[in-house]
């Protein structure tokens, strides 16, 4: 090992602050990952996106009526998931609609934002809009790391054990319909647990960048096999070997925020499919 | 062994949520590097309106200016490639040259709007007053028109309202174009209730 690498990170890796970011971000890649895959099966990238203005909206929410900011931030995630899934069960909504009622949600985040940082209990705290945009990994505590991990845990172990027939429905929902699979149950589900994973990747990477660590991986594992289990190994695999890059390079490097470094090698991970892949695009084509 | 087929647009749509995540990263990156007087990217993703120079001003108008001029001059046949592109092309227009110049036009436009509602709502702006335009009428020019009354009405209402209340411009101009946009929904749903009505009313009366 290079001496020289060990000796300038040594300072941030005996840090218990790094301890917690490492734990916490392991866990929340690992279910990111098994949840942004379906997302990308699905067709339901767009619900990422929605559930990041929820995310930021409820946080701030929660934090001008003077509440935990992650009780906004899961309640919120969750009802919009379920929103969602009401809305695609009935006749197909307009783009517009959505658009415009989510740009509105977010128009509504920076006014609890303001209502919160010119309130006397947030007074001087501008930064807070910031942690949920862009997140803090390194500002979890023992507690918050705790939390995360159990939720992320919980959230990966229900994406597993609806694995098999979320898969069936998902290739094949007429099918799996007629054979008793439990379609509408499983989408809801499936949404919910979205909602939950949203909720834990703004504590990562923030509201505005939880996107990319749901698709990034999981459009790299598509792009690299067709074979679904693998797929899915894959897309977590990949997830948290990028969470770990991110955070060693976040902390070898000075002032490289850690959701910067995350996203980076998220994106030159789902870059290099391009390259060493240029058949992945004619596969996915034809077999669709 | 099973092999999952994804739709293209499924991959197009995570590609694009993966390069939108990469750039937001990237800003955050720049405003963390920035050695300047930054109070955090707040007013930047949300729109403010204090402190803007008259410099920012001319470039803005200029920016504007040019935009306006040339969509004035490609506006009639980007209109007719937009409503049927096939026909358009046979017809010799040069619908993919129209479609670049378009988005080159989106870029300008969006960067002009970004200084006045923030960067994350420039979709408000930019998207909303059309569809409320559109909805109110199907024919292009006035709905054309309309879609400029409501855009600059939204942003004067929005200044005006931030300069009496400490909330971001952002909020002030989202809230505003969306109630108009739920509003022209809504009286739409009337106006074809009430027409539904007095044409039940109406065809018995006609038959008898």
């Amino acid at each position: 090992m290079n001496h020289y690498i060990a000796s300038a990170a040594a300072t941030a890796w005996s840090q218990p602050f790094f301890h917690h970011a490492v734990l916490a971000g392991t866990f929340i890649a690992l279910a990111a990952g098994l949840v942004g895959y379906f997302l990308v099966l699905r067709a339901q990238v767009f619900t990422g996106d929605a559930l990041s203005h929820a995310a930021f909206t409820g946080a701030m929410a929660a934090l001008a009526v003077g509440y935990d900011l992650r009780l906004g931030l899961f309640l919120a995630c969750v009802l919009v998931g379920l929103l969602l899934a009401g809305i695609a069960h009935r006749r197909k909504a307009d783009d517009v609609v959505i658009g415009s009622a989510f740009a509105w949600i977010l128009g509504l985040g920076s006014f609890f934002l303001t209502l919160y940082t010119t309130s006397a209990s947030g007074m001087g705290n501008g930064g807070a809009g910031t942690t949920v945009l862009f997140g803090s990994i390194f500002g979890l505590d023992g507690g918050r790391t705790l939390v995360s991990i159990l939720i992320a845990l919980a959230v990966s172990a229900l994406v597993l054990l609806i694995a098999r027939p979320l898969l069936f429905a998902t290739l094949d929902e007429h099918v799996a319909a007629a054979r008793g699979v439990p379609v509408k149950a499983l989408g809801l589900t499936f949404l919910v647990l979205v909602g939950v994973t949203a909720g834990e990747a703004t504590q990562a990477v923030g509201s505005l960048l939880l996107l990319g660590l749901l698709a990034a991986p999981a459009g790299a594992a598509v792009r690299l096999t067709n074979r679904p289990f693998p797929g899915l190994v894959l897309a977590a695999a990949l997830a948290v070997a990028e969470m770990w890059a991110g955070l060693a390079a976040a902390a070898w490097i000075p002032k490289c925020p850690p959701s910067f470094a995350i996203m980076a090698a998220a994106t030159l991970v789902y870059a290099a499919t391009y390259l060493t892949h240029p058949t992945a695009r004619h596969t996915a084509t034809l077999t669709t | 062994m099973v092999s999952v087929g994804v739709s293209q647009s499924s991959l197009e749509s995570a590609a694009t949520g993966v390069v939108q995540a990469f750039l937001l990263a990237c800003g955050y990156l720049f405003t963390a590097l920035y050695k300047g007087l930054l109070q955090g990217p707040q007013s930047l993703l949300f729109g403010s309106f204090l402190g803007i120079t008259t410099g920012q001003v001319i470039t803005l108008a200029a920016a504007a200016a040019v935009t306006l001029v040339v969509l004035a001059l490609i506006g009639r046949p980007l209109l007719f490639a937009s409503v049927d592109p096939h026909v358009a092309a046979a017809r010799g227009v040069p619908v993919r040259a129209l479609s670049v110049a378009f988005l080159v036009l989106l870029g300008a436009a969006t960067a002009g709007t970004a200084q006045i509602t923030g960067i994350l709502l420039v979709f408000a702006l930019m998207v909303l007053p059309a569809a409320t335009a559109q909805v109110l009428t199907k024919r292009p020019g006035p709905s054309l028109l309309l879609t400029v009354v409501i855009g600059s009405a939204a942003t004067w209402t929005g200044l005006v309202a931030a300069w009496y209340w400490p909330y971001p411009l952002g909020f002030f101009v989202t809230t505003i174009t969306f109630t108009l946009f739920l509003v022209a929904h809504g009286a739409r749903l009337l106006d074809t209730a009430l027409a539904h009505r007095s044409a039940a009313e109406t065809i018995p009366a006609g038959a008898a």
